[in-house]
């Protein structure tokens, strides 16, 4: 029977989305007839019945060897021994520094030194009692310094002289005693040699020598797969060494995927970016010479970026997503659930919550239309600096109103936790998520959960097209709008408000002659002049992959006249466009300028603007997002991915654009 | 003091005259715990010892033989600032600003709680503070800064984060109640420091802001202070300077009546950019709207409430139009909405009651026995 073995490093505990990702792959496996083997870190507790054999092998796990794009700096034998050492003697070397900081902070705050001031500068100190002997301390100190100063000024050649000589008599009378500490020092070298390297070491001949224990125990050969879901240099290399070591290995198939973005944007944004990858395109090419190499990314995106090397052709894998219990029927109760599920990170947007819970309090919170659940819990002791002042902050709040929780949460509680969540906030930072995948956001969007998204990532990218189809069938009825122009520009564009309108739209026609690379950010913007003068701007940001890109804005009441932009958020690239329309619309009942996800911009306040037009929309966004959901769980299904793994199925699309007839249902 | 808890408060300046933030959170401990607050406040000669009308309030000053902020100056206040905490032996201990964290470095006595009022930046008196503050961490039982951006930076900065801390805007302990709208006489105030580079005393003597009725209170100073003193006494049109008014709650019963207030601060350092003004808070508890340039956290608020008019940024034009769409509104029914804006972010957030809830919260955490004497407060 041919296997199927996944191997996750990372893999420490049974929880978690990795697990998780882990055991939806293995149990369709196990529904298409592999034999199925989960290869985890050593500290995974293993002895549990489950239908796939787990083998705790690894040493360290992914994040303790990935290859950051500099090396770290080498560290010594020694160094590495003495960190060893138990505290406080690991602390030998930083001892002498904190011992002279301790008696200069001492002493600068020291009666001595108030002392030594008087000296210098003459004026008593009436105000703190100085004894007689502090004083003549100070004096004398004081003396001595200026004494030694001049001493040393004028004796320094000779004195060079005789401290050559004091070291050579020194070293010749120390002779024994140094040979004792060198002895003590290549001891606690060796310490550093035979408890092997640290796990931050950056090399990948651990997870060589373990992968080659478990081809070995596993007897991997021709028919079987196997899979490393979170890869990079240090896999690859594994790869190589574990297949030289044992050729049999090489002829399986491996299935290597990866998930982190080489580039924060799309390629060819950044001069020169390509140069900073060649270790990880040379890793893929010997890879590929001596195994049967397959790559994937989970993103479209990404798949861009890694094509870009040039070296093999990337697929796009879908994620697959927990298959949950249907979501209850009292979904969408009052008061509305907002939820941040996943680890407090900055990353993950978790500082910026306080501020969003403060904004809503008044109309949102205060009144019982809405109250959140935010999962608190930090990624590293005490948290990152920026997520420990917001918990801090969010404590502030009625805990009726502002439920904060802790986990993480076995997989039965998380899925309890989301079917419960009305509105699932996702306030990723856009540089670090612009290709990269979510596996919760593809948890909510298969569960039919309304999110609210930053623009610029891939999550926006995902579900861009039903939004954009939501809002052209809104731009479409001919008799709301107010007026409308083609323009060939949007550069320095000024238009007054008509009285009418109550919203603006921009339909950017894209260039087709000289279409904009896959994933290229465009901001277009809206600012609003009021009547005294100052001016509020609205900014939505949209990846631009279709024909056209279109932008809707609320105008405020109070407009008088309006400045519109797009430019691109790589900002030495000008938009060539086929020109743009400007609509003007009269919509007074106010319809949701989006479908299942609201997708807010870098201005401030956008965060709360946009859980503001989900709250206020809640009805047609949960409709459009369970519809989105059908056929977001055909695509993201484990045994489709598996079928696609194990079959070499050519790329399949993981974008959503809805069927015309059910487009006709949405908004 | 007898057997009531001692609140201890060391003051980098002589208290009455600026910010009121220490003396008003030594108050309210000591009314929620039911003890006495002693506050050593430093010895500034252009401040003379102002009386605090208090029952649980003491305020001793502790002289120095030269410029308390001179480092002499500080070593001298550090020293005999410890020999009196040994003698009176707190059990809470307020520090504000890193001034007065010398004192940690050899004080025998441990108070229950020691906590850190961050007005200012840490280093404010050198780098060299930062091997002081590294070794005075642990002695640390509450931070508080008023802005939660300069929270976050100077958690970084000096290696703070793991404490506890809390973002105590600085709103005043006591208000006046807002004048009706038809009260108002019609113009702008400013209160404050009048200074050329920090608050933009330039602008009031341009000819696009004479033409609005502005009133400047406070102190002149800054390079050339004498001659920006003799043109503003002129006068330039509707702006007119009305001298300094003491402390207390003068200074609001007068913001009270005007219809707009200034608030602007250069924002060329870290601590002016995310200033968190007094006087922000000050006019939205009066309800008297400001005028603010976009500073972070008068950004936020004037947003989240709409309680307010914000600039667009810190040029003389903006200052201009932010002027000019004020003065429209006056005697509208968006002047009123303002005033209600005010009232209600009062109401909701910025007061005494419900910042100072942050830091009963915290200190509930830390020392849980430590105010249960008087859970109703003063």
């Amino acid at each position: 029977m041919a296997k199927l073995v996944l191997i996750d490093p990372s893999l420490r505990d049974s929880g978690g989305h990795y697990y998780e990702y882990a055991i939806r792959v293995l149990s369709s496996a196990d529904r298409a007839g592999f034999e199925t083997v989960l290869a985890t870190h050593r500290d995974f507790p293993s002895g549990k019945i489950r239908p796939w054999r787990e083998l705790p092998i690894f040493r360290h796990s992914f994040w303790t060897h990935y290859q950051a794009p500099q090396p770290a700096p080498p560290r010594s034998l020694l160094d590495r021994g003495i960190d060893r050492l138990p505290w406080p003697l690991s602390r030998i070397r930083s001892a002498p520094r904190y011992l002279h900081q301790l008696v200069r902070v001492h002493f600068r705050f020291s009666r001595l030194n108030l002392a030594v001031m008087v000296a210098i500068d003459g004026r008593p100190c009436g105000v703190v009692p100085l004894s007689r002997l502090t004083l003549s301390s100070a004096r004398r100190l004081l003396a001595l310094y200026r004494w030694s100063r001049r001493a040393a000024r004028l004796a320094a050649p000779a004195l060079n002289r005789v401290r050559q000589a004091a070291a050579v008599a020194a070293a010749l009378a120390a002779a024994p005693a140094a040979l004792a500490i060198g002895a003590v020092l290549a001891g606690l070298a060796v310490v550093g040699l035979v408890r092997g390297r640290p796990a931050v070491a950056n090399d990948g001949g651990s997870f060589g020598a373990d992968l080659t224990t478990l081809g070995r125990d596993v007897a991997i050969a021709r028919g079987d797969h196997v899979f490393l879901p979170t890869s990079h240099i240090v896999e690859l290399e594994g790869i190589v060494a574990a297949c030289q070591r044992v050729p049999a290995m090489a002829a399986a198939t491996w299935h290597v995927l990866f998930r982190h973005d080489l580039f924060k944007g799309p390629p060819g944004t950044c001069p020169g970016e390509l140069e900073a990858h060649r270790p990880l395109r040379n890793a893929l090419r010997r890879a590929a010479c001596l195994a049967d190499l397959r790559v994937y990314t989970d993103t479209e995106l990404l798949t861009d970026q890694y094509d870009a090397l040039g070296v093999l052709p990337f697929r796009t894998f879908p994620i697959p997503s927990a298959a949950l219990p249907d979501r209850p029927a009292a979904a969408g109760r009052k008061p509305l659930v907002v939820a941040y599920l996943g680890d407090a990170r900055e990353e993950k947007g978790f500082q910026h919550l306080p501020r969003l819970v403060a904004d809503l309090h008044d109309e949102y919170l205060a009144v019982g239309r809405v109250r959140f659940t935010i999962q608190s819990n930090f990624n590293v002791p005490g948290g990152e600096p920026a997520c420990a002042l917001a918990k801090t902050r969010l404590q502030d709040f009625d805990p009726a109103a502002v439920k904060l929780i802790d986990g993480p949460f076995p997989p039965a509680a998380y899925g309890a936790l989301l079917n419960a969540t009305d509105i699932l906030l996702l306030p990723y930072d856009p540089g670090r998520y612009f290709a990269r995948s979510s596996g919760i956001f593809v948890e909510a969007m298969g569960q039919g959960i309304p999110a609210v998204i930053p623009g610029g990532t891939w999550m926006a990218y995902a579900v861009q097209d039903s939004s954009q189809a939501c809002l052209a069938r809104l731009i479409e009825r001919r008799a709301t709008q107010v007026a409308a122009e083609r323009v060939d520009t949007l550069a320095g564009l000024v238009r007054p408000r008509p009285p009418a309108a109550s919203h603006a739209a921009l339909v950017l026609a894209m260039d087709r002659a000289a279409p904009l690379p896959r994933g290229s950010l465009v901001e277009l913007g809206c600012g609003e002049a009021l009547a005294g003068g100052c001016e509020t701007q609205v900014t939505v940001r949209t990846l631009a992959a279709a024909p056209r890109l279109i932008a809707v804005f609320r105008l405020r009441p109070d407009t008088a006249q309006l400045r519109f932009s797009a430019t691109l958020a790589a900002r030495d690239q000008a938009i060539v466009s086929d020109g743009c329309e400007l609509i003007f619309l009269n919509w007074p009942e106010d319809p949701p300028l989006g479908a299942a996800v609201a997708v807010f911009g870098p201005e401030p306040g956008g965060f709360a603007g946009a859980v503001r037009e989900v709250v206020d929309h809640y009805p047609a966004y949960r409709r459009s997002a369970a519809e989105l959901a059908v056929d977001w769980r055909s695509v993201h299904c484990p045994d489709r991915m598996v079928e696609q793994l194990v079959g070499g199925v050519a790329e399949t699309a993981c974008r959503h654009t809805p069927a015309p007839e059910r487009s006709r249902r949405l908004g | 003091m007898g057997d009531r808890p001692l609140i201890a408060c060391l003051s980098d300046v002589s208290v009455g005259y600026g910010s009121p933030q220490g003396l008003d959170l030594s108050r309210a401990l000591a009314g929620r715990c039911g003890g006495t607050a002693l506050v050593l406040e430093t010895d500034q000669n252009e401040r003379p010892p102002l009386p605090v009308k208090h029952p649980a309030v003491l305020v001793e000053r502790l002289s120095t033989t030269v410029n308390p902020h001179a480092e002499r100056g500080r070593i001298e206040f550090c020293l005999q600032a410890r020999a009196r905490l040994e003698t009176l032996r707190p059990e809470i201990l307020i520090l504000c600003n890193a001034y007065a964290l010398p004192v940690l470095l050899s004080l025998t006595h441990r108070p229950q709680v020691i906590i850190l009022l961050a007005l200012e930046r840490m280093l404010t008196y050198g780098d060299e503070d930062l091997q002081l503050i590294r070794l005075v961490r642990k002695r640390l039982d509450l931070l508080i800064f008023p802005e939660e951006n300069r929270a976050l930076l100077e958690s970084r900065r000096c290696l703070l984060h793991g404490l506890p801390t809390v973002v105590m805007y600085n709103v005043k302990m006591e208000t006046v109640p807002p004048q009706p709208v038809s009260a108002r006489n019609g113009r702008f105030i400013y209160g404050g420091t009048i200074h050329p580079a920090l608050t933009f005393a330039d602008y009031y003597l341009s000819e696009d802001v004479g033409r609005f009725p502005i009133d400047l209170y406070g102190l002149i100073d800054g390079p050339g202070h004498d001659a920006l003193r003799c043109r503003l006494e002129a006068g330039n049109g509707g702006v007119r300077y009305r001298g300094s008014v003491p402390g207390g709650g003068h200074f609001s019963g007068l913001l009270s009546h005007y219809c707009f207030s200034l608030v602007t601060w250069t924002p060329d350092r870290e601590d002016t950019y995310y200033a968190a003004p007094n006087k922000f808070f000050e006019s939205i508890a009066c309800g008297v709207p400001p005028i603010a340039a976009p500073h972070p956290i008068c950004a936020t608020l004037i947003n989240r409430y709409g309680c307010g008019l914000l600039l667009r940024d810190w040029s003389l034009a903006a200052f201009r139009d932010g002027l000019a769409e004020a003065a429209v509104s006056i005697g509208t029914p968006r002047f009123q909405t303002l005033v209600d804006r005010c009232r209600r972010a009062f109401e909701q957030e910025l007061n005494w009651d419900a910042q100072f809830a942050k830091v009963v919260r915290q200190l509930d955490r830390i020392a849980p026995l430590l105010l249960k004497g008087n859970p109703d407060g003063e």
